[in-house]
C-alpha cells in the first residue's frame, strides 16, 4: 500500500500552481497603474438629484434627425430586480449585443439623461418594468418631440416605488388593450411574423419563431396593426384579441412599436431570425424607407393554392370543381392513379379547367423506402396517369403531394427525374408560410429545382380530428384565411373527396370560403400549383441589388435598381416601398434610360406603397429613382 | 536530460507536506492581495462574495437541472425577472434608493475609422495623395 503522502503531493503540486496562477491573475487584473489607466479613460459619473443637459456623443458622418438609438438603463427596473433576487443587466445584455454593431449611433442612457431630455430618435425601453412620473413625463416630451419608442415586454407595468401600476402605460402608447398572458401552460409559445409587413419584411412571411417556455410570460395584446401574433407549432387559429404579440403605431407625429414577450425569449431564437425583425423595426423608427421585394405578384398581398387530394369517392371531385367553377377558380386536383384510372371520365373532365397533379398510385407514404421501391412505385403513377390524360398531356402533370404527406430526400430526387416541377408538402417541412426551394439536391439551381408548397393551414382531416361541428369549423378557417392574408403566406386549402359529398363538412365549409378569396380578387393571387410555382421561379430571378432604398433623404429621393436574371420573362415583379411618415406618398418612379418600362404605383396602406411591374420584363438591369 | 525528468526532480525536492504549506501559504497570500488590491478600488467584500456565492449557486443549480433533466415542476422555471413581477398581488420589495447608471459613452462611440462609403460599390472615391483628400 503507497503511503498517504504519495497522493498529497499530486495534489500540493496543483494547488501550488493554481495558487501562482492566481497570484498573477489578481495582479494583473487589480494593478493600480492599469486601474488608473481604465479610469481615465471613463466620463465623469452623472448625479441623479442634479440632471445635467444631454450631452450626445459627437454625430456620425451619417448621422440624420432619428438616427440615434438610446437604450434605456432603467435605474429603478435594475435595483427593483436586484432587491428582488433578479438580474436587470441579463435583460439588458441582449439589447447591448444586438445594438453594439450600429456603432456610434447607439447609446446607453442614464435617467439623469432622460429626465434632462434627448434629442430625438429612437429609445429602447427594454423591460423597463419600473417607471416613475418623471420618467413617463421624460418620454411623453420624447414622443412630443417626434421620437421614436421601442418598448417590450411589462415596460412601465409598475411605479417607480415597484408598486402596480397596470399597463396603462404600453396601453395609452400603443393604442392597444393587453389582453391576457402566454403563461408556461400555454401551447402558444411561438410568434409567426407578418411577411412583407413593415416591422418584418426581413424574414419570409409567417415565419415560426420559438420564444422558449420563459418565467417572463409574454403579454397579449390586442391592436389594430400588428407585425406578429402568437401561435402554437402547428398554428391553430386562436381568437383574434387573444393572440397578438407585436404591435407598431404612428401617433402625433411619432413612432411607436412594442414587443409582447421579454428579451429572455431572444435565446430560444436559434436561426437569429429576430434580429433581421429589429434591423426592420429599428429601420422604421428612423423613418428609414426601405424597398424589397414582395412575396408575390402584382401587389397581391397573399396567395391560395385550392387543391384536392382526389383519392376515395373520387366522383366528389366534380362538387369540388363546380364551386371553383363558380367562382372562375383554377384549382389542382392531386390523383391516386390507382382510383383515377377508375375515374377516367371524371379525370378529363376536370382537366378541362383544373390542374390534374399527382398524389401516388396507392395511398401509402413514402418516407424511408429504398430507392428501388419508390421509383417503382413513381414509375407506376406515372404510367396510369399516362394510360388517363394520353401521352401528350402527361407533360402538363408537374405537381405532385405525397400521400399522408409522407416523403423524403429520394422522393423529391426521383420526383425530378420524372418531370415533376412542384411538391406540395405537409406543415412539418418548413417554418415559414412561404414556398421554398427543394433542399434535397442543393447543387440543383432554381430553374431546375422543385419548388415546394407547404400546407400551413388547416385541412379538412384536422377539423374532422378535433370533430369540429359546422359553426365552429367556420369560425377556423375563416380565423385562417385572416391570418393567412394579414401574414403575406400562400394557403394551400385542401380538401379530400371522400370528404367532399353534397352534404359533407368541406362542402359545406368551402364556398364561404371561395366567396372570401373573390372579395380579395385584388389583393390575393389564386392559383393552381403550376402558377405557383411559376411565379416562384420567375420571383427569384429577381435580384435587387440593395435591400435598401437609402440614400439621398435630403432630396427625398431614394433608389431602385434591380437585376433580371436569364431567362427573363418575369411579369408582375412588385416591390414594396416603406413610407418615412404615416400617409407618406411615392409620387413618382423615373426610370434612368427612356427604354425602360415605368411601373404602377398602388398605395398599400399608410406605411407603404407598391411598385409593380405588370410588364414582362427581360433579362438585364433596371435603374429607377423614387420620388416622395 | 528531459523537462518532465526535471520538473519531477524539482517537486521531489521538498516533503508533500512542504509542499501542502506553500500552497496553503501562497493561496492565504493571494486572497489578501486580491482582497487588498479590491479594497483599494473601492470595492466592499460584500459586493465580491455576494455576487460570487449567487453566481456559484445559480450554476450548480442549473447544471444539476439541465445535466440531469430533472422535472421538479414550477420551481424548476428560471427565472431572469424577479417571479410574479407582472401579478398585482406578488409581494415584492420595494425601492428605496437607487444610484443613476453611468453610461459609459467610449464603449459605445467609436469613430469610423475607415471612410464611411468604402464599402459601397458606386463611390468613387477623390483620393490625389494630398493631405486634404485625407482629411475629407
Amino acid at each position: 500500500m503507497k503511503p498517504p503522502e504519495m497522493y498529497l503531493k499530486p495534489f500540493a503540486n496543483c494547488l501550488c500552481f493554481c495558487a501562482l496562477a492566481l497570484v498573477l491573475w489578481l495582479s494583473t487584473a487589480f494593478n493600480p497603474a492599469i486601474a488608473a489607466k481604465a479610469k481615465s479613460q471613463k466620463i465623469v459619473p452623472e448625479q441623479v438629484a442634479a440632471p445635467e443637459p444631454d450631452k450626445p456623443p459627437p454625430a456620425a458622418p451619417t448621422a440624420r434627425s432619428l438616427d440615434t438609438i438610446y437604450l434605456y438603463a432603467s435605474p429603478i427596473t435594475s435595483v427593483f430586480f436586484k432587491e428582488n433576487g433578479a438580474s436587470y443587466d441579463t435583460l439588458k445584455q441582449h439589447w447591448r449585443e444586438y445594438l453594439r454593431p450600429y456603432g456610434g449611433s447607439y447609446r446607453e442612457v442614464s435617467r439623469a439623461n432622460l429626465l434632462a431630455g434627448l434629442k430625438p430618435g429612437v429609445l429602447v425601453l427594454g423591460s423597463a418594468i419600473l417607471l416613475d412620473m418623471q420618467e413617463r413625463k421624460a418620454i411623453a416630451a420624447f414622443t412630443d418631440a417626434g421620437g421614436s419608442v421601442l418598448a417590450t415586454w411589462g415596460t412601465g407595468a409598475r411605479n417607480g416605488k415597484g408598486q402596480w401600476e397596470g399597463y396603462g402605460f404600453i396601453e395609452n402608447l400603443l393604442d392597444m388593450k393587453v389582453t391576457g398572458k402566454v403563461t408556461t401552460d400555454n401551447p402558444e409559445h411561438f410568434i409567426n411574423t407578418f411577411g412583407d409587413g413593415p416591422l418584418s419584411w426581413s424574414i419570409p412571411g409567417g415565419s415560426r419563431l420559438f420564444l422558449g417556455e420563459v418565467a417572463e410570460t409574454p403579454l397579449r395584446i390586442d391592436s389594430p396593426q400588428l407585425a406578429a401574433r402568437y401561435f402554437d407549432w402547428q398554428r391553430y387559429p386562436a381568437a383574434k384579441n387573444t393572440n397578438g404579440a407585436i404591435a407598431f403605431l404612428e401617433k402625433a407625429g411619432s413612432r411607436r412599436v412594442y414587443f409582447g414577450f421579454s428579451e429572455s425569449s431572444w435565446e430560444y431564437d436559434d436561426r437569429l431570425e429576430l434580429p433581421k425583425v429589429l434591423d426592420a423595426t429599428i429601420a422604421w423608427l428612423r423613418r428609414e424607407r426601405r424597398v424589397f421585394k414582395a412575396a408575390w405578384p402584382n401587389g397581391d398581398l397573399s396567395a391560395q393554392l385550392l387543391e384536392m387530394d382526389t383519392e376515395d369517392k373520387f366522383a366528389n371531385a366534380v362538387n369540388f370543381a363546380r364551386h371553383l367553377d363558380e367562382a372562375k377558380l383554377k384549382g389542382t386536383f392531386y390523383s391516386l392513379t390507382s382510383v383515377a384510372t377508375k375515374n377516367k371520365d371524371v379525370v378529363l373532365k376536370l382537366a378541362e379547367k383544373h390542374e390534374i397533379a399527382y398524389h401516388a398510385e396507392i395511398h401509402f407514404g413514402f418516407k424511408g423506402k429504398s430507392p428501388e421501391v419508390q421509383q417503382e412505385r413513381l414509375a407506376k403513377m406515372v404510367a396510369e396517369m399516362q394510360d388517363i390524360v394520353g401521352v401528350r398531356a402527361l407533360p402538363k402533370v408537374t405537381g405532385f403531394r405525397a400521400p399522408t404527406e409522407s416523403w423524403d430526400e429520394t422522393t423529391e430526387k426521383l420526383l425530378r427525374k420524372i418531370g415533376v416541377r412542384h411538391h406540395v408538402v405537409g406543415p412539418s417541412a418548413s417554418e415559414d408560410r412561404l414556398p421554398f426551394f427543394s433542399k434535397s439536391e442543393p447543387g440543383v439551381g432554381p430553374e431546375d429545382a422543385l419548388v415546394v408548397l407547404p400546407r400551413t393551414q388547416m385541412d379538412d382531416l384536422n377539423y374532422q380530428r378535433l370533430k369540429l361541428d359546422l359553426p365552429q369549423a367556420s369560425v377556423l378557417i375563416t380565423l385562417d384565411f385572416d391570418y393567412l392574408l394579414e401574414s403575406g403566406s400562400l394557403g394551400v386549402l385542401s380538401v379530400h373527396s371522400q370528404n367532399y359529398a353534397p352534404d359533407g363538412l368541406m362542402a359545406k365549409l368551402t364556398p364561404p370560403y371561395i366567396k372570401r378569396l373573390q372579395e380579395h380578387r385584388n389583393d390575393i393571387f389564386v392559383g393552381s400549383g403550376t402558377d405557383i410555382e411559376r411565379w416562384w421561379r420567375a420571383r427569384e430571378r429577381v435580384a435587387l441589388r440593395s435591400a435598401k432604398a437609402i440614400a439621398n433623404s435630403l432630396n427625398n429621393v431614394d433608389s431602385l435598381v434591380f437585376d433580371v436574371k436569364a431567362p427573363g420573362n418575369v411579369k408582375g415583379i412588385t416591390f414594396f416601398v416603406t413610407h418615412s411618415v404615416a400617409e407618406g406618398v411615392l409620387k413618382g418612379v423615373k426610370a434612368a434610360q427612356a427604354d425602360l418600362p415605368l411601373p404602377e404605383i398602388v398605395r398599400i396602406d399608410p406605411y407603404r406603397s407598391a411598385i409593380i411591374f405588370k410588364q414582362e420584363l427581360k433579362t438585364g438591369r433596371y435603374d429607377y429613382s423614387l420620388e416622395f | 536530460m528531459n523537462s518532465g525528468a526535471a520538473l519531477y526532480k524539482f517537486f521531489d525536492s521538498f516533503s508533500p507536506s512542504v509542499w501542502l504549506g506553500v500552497s496553503a501559504l501562497s493561496l492565504v497570500m493571494a486572497l489578501a492581495s486580491g482582497g487588498l488590491l479590491l479594497s483599494r478600488q473601492g470595492v466592499q467584500a460584500e459586493d465580491v462574495l455576494l455576487p460570487a456565492y449567487d453566481w456559484t449557486r445559480r450554476f450548480t443549480r442549473d447544471t444539476i437541472r439541465l445535466t440531469f433533466k430533472t422535472d421538479e415542476g414550477p420551481q424548476e422555471t428560471v427565472f431572469v425577472a424577479p417571479r410574479g413581477i407582472l401579478e398585482q398581488s406578488t409581494p415584492l420589495k420595494p425601492v428605496e434608493k437607487f444610484d443613476d447608471f453611468v453610461p459609459n459613452v467610449e464603449a459605445v462611440n467609436h469613430p469610423p475609422l475607415a471612410p464611411v462609403q468604402v464599402l459601397d460599390a458606386e463611390w468613387i472615391p477623390v483620393f490625389s495623395g494630398k493631405k486634404e483628400d485625407v482629411d475629407s
